[in-house]
């Protein structure tokens, strides 16, 4: 049996600190990014107020519902790797990555079919906001990508997965930027 | 679900103003669950305890 002893417990006090401090560190970078995100928006309706080009409704529904998706898959892995199963986590991670590249493609798709310019003012906000984001999406599959050998593995424990909650956390943070990004350019000029 | 809400409500209501705060209104709500429930910012005001 474990006896608790006061040095012990002081490590024990230390690990909690320092993990508070990590996840104020994350929110901190989120407000950081929420700034740059919020100047995009608040540049697409100071150039183009509330009128938009019309844009390919079904593929921003789709692409909108395939990251909401990839929140909840992702979110699974998370609590998955908190029970200790990981291999369900791999799997869950493995469909995050997926679908986050789908996402992508459903993108890249609707700037091919775009027939607006980048020199028009909705032009200009829809490139800047969705590249932006893209870039976001993209940079996460990178971390996602990079977890999952570590995860496959067994290094993540219940006790020890911070890395895993931080990249999680940030894949919903780019979901998040999608809920408010997502009416602003498809939906707040109505749907014909 | 809220998803498609909106999608439906942009589609059905002519009226700028009322569909720019309703969608508003609804893209926050759904920021907002996806904050706590899945990015558990109440955890920032959670007392201290290691994984």
């Amino acid at each position: 049996m474990a006896i608790a002893t006061p040095e012990t417990h002081a490590t024990h006090h230390d690990e909690a600190r320092m993990l508070a401090m990590k996840r104020a560190g994350l929110w901190l970078f989120f407000f950081s990014e929420c700034i740059l995100f919020g100047l995009l928006l608040t540049a697409r309706f100071f150039l183009a107020g509330i009128d938009a080009e019309p844009l390919d409704q079904e593929v921003g529904l789709a692409i909108t519902v395939i990251l909401l998706l990839s929140s909840v898959t992702a979110f699974s892995g998370e609590t998955a790797i908190r029970k200790g199963r990981n291999a369900a986590a791999s799997w869950w991670f493995a469909a995050t990555i997926a679908l986050g590249f789908i996402f992508a493609a459903g993108v890249a798709y609707e700037w091919s079919i775009a027939h607006f310019s980048r020199s028009d003012p909705f032009g200009t906000a829809f490139f800047a906001m969705t590249g932006t984001h893209a870039l976001h999406v993209l940079s996460g599959l990178v971390m996602f990508i990079l977890l999952l050998p570590h995860v496959i593995r067994g290094r993540y424990t219940a006790k020890n997965y911070f890395a895993v909650q931080a990249v999680v956390m940030y894949w919903h943070f780019v979901d998040v930027v999608w809920v408010i990004f997502y009416p602003a350019l498809y939906l707040v000029q109505g749907v014909d | 679900v809220l998803t498609i809400v909106e999608y439906i409500f942009a589609g059905e209501v002519d009226d700028a103003l009322i569909r720019f705060i309703g969608l508003a209104i609804a893209s926050l709500a759904k920021a907002g669950l996806i904050v706590y429930y899945f990015m558990h910012i109440y955890q920032l005001w959670r007392r201290e305890e290691a994984h």
